[in-house]
């Protein structure tokens, strides 16, 4: 529960809008996430898998293909997701 | 930030190992066999801590809370409440302790315990900081709430002690 919260807010703070913005929040499930690596690797999709962990634990272990933007760091470091306000985000 | 197309991957890491995926590892952290202290156990070493001011003969602090809580650096509309003791409590964001000058503000010597949202990113504090040689540090189990549903002491503190500037 606390790990869906804080992805929320992380979510939250990239929309810059209020909590009923929560609403927007699609779930993917592990077996979409593995299609959806394997349709952006031959191109037909794009999209930026989040790692909103801290760098310690990025560095240690991460799922490929993933940058690591810490939720700490999303007010602050938001430049790292590009300036394209309408592609695809996936956080974990 | 008006970022319009956010999904979440709620299964996480752990889900992700769990079905058998590969990850990557840029620096893999050494393994270590951190322990943890539940709650009341660290009552108990908190009081124990109190009665002596704190400190050993020597004038090393006994016990030392590691407050790892990102919450602290976040705007808040609510205060945050901390573990209620007289001894010393560091502040810091995990990865605050990759920066030389915080980690040379933890002590080697007596207890340190990190304390984290639910007991989850203790181990990753206890092995990171075992790369550099300490190995006076243990974690909470279940971490501030399992502190707070004991209904264990709490403050809120008019400012915090980060361990980075």
């Amino acid at each position: 529960m606390e790990k869906y919260i804080l992805l929320s807010m992380t979510c939250i703070c990239l929309l810059g809008t209020s909590v009923a913005a929560m609403e927007r929040f699609d779930i993917v499930t592990t077996h979409e996430l593995q299609q959806m690596l394997e349709k952006r690797s031959q191109g037909d999709i794009d999209f930026l898998l989040v790692n909103t962990l801290d760098e310690i634990i990025f560095r240690h272990s991460a799922i490929p293909g993933s940058i690591n933007l810490p939720w700490s760091q999303v007010s602050t470091n938001a430049a790292a997701l590009g300036a394209d306000k309408n592609k695809m985000i996936v956080t974990y | 930030m008006g970022f319009r197309n956010i999904k979440i991957y709620n299964g996480g890491l752990k889900d992700w190992i769990k079905a058998g995926n590969k990850t990557v590892s840029i620096d893999a952290l050494p393994e270590y066999n951190g322990k943890f202290i539940n709650a009341d156990e660290l009552l108990k070493e908190i009081q124990a801590a109190e009665k002596a001011n704190c400190m050993d003969a020597d004038g090393q602090n006994l016990l030392t809370i590691l407050d790892l809580r990102t919450e602290h650096f976040l705007p808040t509309e609510h205060p945050i409440p901390d573990i209620h003791t007289a001894c010393p409590t560091l502040h810091s964001l995990l990865d605050d302790l990759i920066q030389p000058d915080a980690r040379a503000r933890i002590p080697r010597i007596g207890r340190v315990v990190t304390i984290s949202e639910t007991g989850n990113r203790d181990i990753f504090a206890m092995r990171y900081l075992s790369k550099f040689g300490y190995t006076n540090i243990v974690g909470l189990e279940f971490g501030m709430r399992g502190w707070i549903k004991l209904n264990h002491p709490i403050q809120i503190r008019d400012s915090i002690s980060p361990i980075r500037h």
